[in-house]
């Protein structure tokens, strides 16, 4: 395989943004997944091998140490970053088609709630994952998701709430969503929600952090 | 025994007559339950619950917040939005951050930070007056400072917050500055205008999600603790007791912050993972006294009465012998826990014998 795909791979894994960027120390000074992508495209890899060989690779590396807590959300989110600043060099690909992605995940923290740490978290892995996210951000309302599932019929949703008292509003935008789409595939999670809380209000799947929901929409993805 | 004897007790790992009680709420549950109790003030409300703490702090009497809009600027130039989560109930939470796009430090200096004069400091000690026989600490807000959480997410956002001090570390440390030159004459000039009256200087900052910690230790370390150090030191030269405040599972912050020199550490989030009262009585009971405990994900708002008084016996069972132990919600009461369960939970504890 490529070695530049390999440094890539590690720039996500270990935050490595861009080349400005001090952290981590150990590749101060070093190119980062901004320069690095940009260079394996002007030397013709595809668009699609840089997100399954590198991104993707890397973004799996990532969200494993997250989840046995060996990393730390800052790490995380530098993690993410660095996916992000790679992704913009790969987005107009996408746009045209010339490369693939795995479906689209709608995510947004539920009505009256504002914690947003998580659900970022969640929406970077995912997209991290080879799927498009449409992040509706904080305070989402059940039209909201109505208004983009409308838009996209196949996509799945992501419901984050932090707050015993905004699990409530978890329940309704369920309820609201399924009473329309019966079969939309609605995933949740965050700090108090349990499995015993996904069954009771009929969604589809919980995780308690970003790796489960990335299994699960693999698996859906890969059936359908 | 008076409450502050009874809560100054338990510090010294003594036991009181019974254990001592803390309360903290949303706006929303102290009017219900002042409705539901037919009570009308605050103190009716926390004498009728058998409170030992009461609180103190000086009157803002700075730049008027209420904006036209119906949001609030805070004093650090941070606009505030009221959301709603029900009929009845919200939050306020920030609309913008206003230092997003500084990285430079010097930047900083042209900004105008909040100025002591916007505080009224004369009636604290008559306000420790007062309350005499009660466990005196610093009121909830710039009174019980933070750095971490406040100001600095609402300020630069709380991811870049969360990158900083990896990405910029000259920025975060600068920023940290600033705050500290305004904080810690507040703490001073307000500490001094109580006269040693103050039992419990509080900071209240958040390190731990519900799974483990938000930073590793040695940044915690490098970044912020110098900082509590300066603001707890400077509350310790007047007498008060140093309470610090952070959700979520910090198990492996506790050692950092004992060296620091916390004494109460609040709230023990008991369903955040690690955090499990026998285990953290036995590993760092001599060392620091702990306050909270009673669960808000499952038991409070969705447990009844009765399982609310068992839950409160065991937890006391785990944690209270020996003092070093005070009662209180594993974060603010919230408007999804019935008035019951709340009166059960005082109740419980009252009756539980050490
Ligand atoms: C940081 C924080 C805040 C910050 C939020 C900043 C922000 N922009 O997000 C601030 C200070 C603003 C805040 C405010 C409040 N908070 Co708060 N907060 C926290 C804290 C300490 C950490 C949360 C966090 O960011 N964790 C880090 C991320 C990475 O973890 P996470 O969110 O859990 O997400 C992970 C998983 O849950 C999962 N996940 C999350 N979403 C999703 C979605 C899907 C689809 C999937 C599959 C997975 C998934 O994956 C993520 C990555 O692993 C928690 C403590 C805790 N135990 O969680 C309290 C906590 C959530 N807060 C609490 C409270 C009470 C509040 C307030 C109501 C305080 C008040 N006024 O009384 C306000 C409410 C504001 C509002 N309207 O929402 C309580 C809630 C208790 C309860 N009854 O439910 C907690 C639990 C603390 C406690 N001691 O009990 N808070």
């Amino acid at each position: 395989m490529n070695d530049k795909l390999s440094t890539l791979a590690a720039c996500i894994e270990f935050g490595k943004i861009n080349k400005a960027a001090p952290y981590p120390p150990q590749m101060k000074g070093q190119d980062g997944a901004d320069e690095i992508t940009k260079q394996l495209l002007d030397e013709g890899v595809a668009p699609g091998d840089i997100l399954s060989d590198a991104l993707i690779k890397g973004m799996e590396k990532v969200g494993e140490k997250f989840s046995k807590n060996q990393i730390f959300v800052p790490q995380m989110l530098m993690s993410a970053k660095a996916m992000q600043f790679a992704m913009n060099h790969l987005k107009p690909f996408f746009a045209t088609g010339e490369a693939d992605r795995r479906g689209t995940f709608v995510v947004g923290t539920v009505e009256g709630d504002l914690h947003d740490i998580g659900k970022n978290i969640v929406a970077m892995m995912v997209e991290g994952n080879g799927y498009e996210v449409i992040d509706l951000g904080v305070d989402v309302k059940a039209e909201q998701f109505v208004a983009e599932i409308e838009k996209n019929p196949n996509c799945f949703i992501g419901l984050s709430a932090l707050l015993t008292t905004t699990m409530a509003n978890m329940e309704k935008i369920v309820s609201e969503i399924k009473g329309k789409y019966p079969e939309q595939n609605i995933c949740i999670g965050g700090a108090p929600v349990t499995q015993d809380f996904c069954d009771k209000i009929g969604a589809d799947s919980y995780n308690p952090d970003p790796q489960g929901v990335v299994k699960f929409l693999n698996s859906v993805a890969v059936a359908s | 025994m008076n409450s502050k004897e009874r809560v100054l007790k338990v510090l010294r790992n003594e036991e009181p007559d019974r254990v001592p009680l803390m309360y903290r709420d949303v706006p929303e549950v102290r009017s219900r339950l002042k409705n539901d109790l037919n009570l009308s003030t605050d103190e009716e409300l926390f004498q009728y619950l058998d409170v030992d703490f009461r609180w103190v702090g000086p009157d803002y009497v700075g730049p008027k917040m209420e904006l036209e809009n119906g949001n609030r600027r805070d004093f650090w130039g941070v606009e505030w939005k009221y959301t709603k989560f029900s009929d009845g109930a919200g939050y306020w939470n920030e609309v913008d951050h206003p230092l997003k796009d500084v990285t430079d430090p010097k930047v900083l200096d042209e900004i105008q930070w909040p100025q002591l004069e916007w505080w009224d400091f004369s009636k604290i000690e008559e306000q420790c007056d007062r309350y005499a026989d009660y466990a005196i600490m610093t009121n909830p807000g710039i009174p019980s400072p933070a750095i971490f959480q406040n100001p600095i997410q609402p300020l630069i956002g709380v991811e870049r917050s969360l990158m900083e001090a990896y990405l910029n570390p000259e920025f975060f440390m600068a920023l940290t500055e600033k705050i500290l030159e305004f904080q810690v004459p507040f703490i001073e000039k307000m500490m001094q205008a109580a006269n040693g009256k103050i039992d419990f200087f509080r900071i209240g900052d958040d390190f731990g999600t519900q799974q483990g910690l938000l930073m590793d230790v040695d940044t915690w370390k490098g970044f912020i603790q110098p900082g509590f150090k300066a603001m707890a030191d400077t509350a310790k030269k007047y007498g008060a007791h140093y309470y610090q405040h952070s959700c979520g599972a910090i198990r492996d912050l506790i050692p950092a912050f004992i060296e620091t020199g916390v004494e109460v550490l609040d709230p023990v989030q008991v369903k955040a993972n690690g955090m499990i009262p026998a285990e953290l009585k036995a590993e760092f009971g001599n060392q620091v006294c702990f306050s909270g405990g009673v669960d808000e994900q499952e038991l409070l708002p969705h447990g009844t009465p009765d399982e609310v008084r068992t839950g409160v016996h065991q937890l006391l069972d785990d944690m209270a012998r020996g003092g070093g132990f005070i009662i209180g919600p594993s974060h603010n009461f919230q408007d999804d826990i019935p008035t019951e369960n709340i009166l059960a939970m005082y109740e419980a504890a009252k009756t539980w014998k050490y």
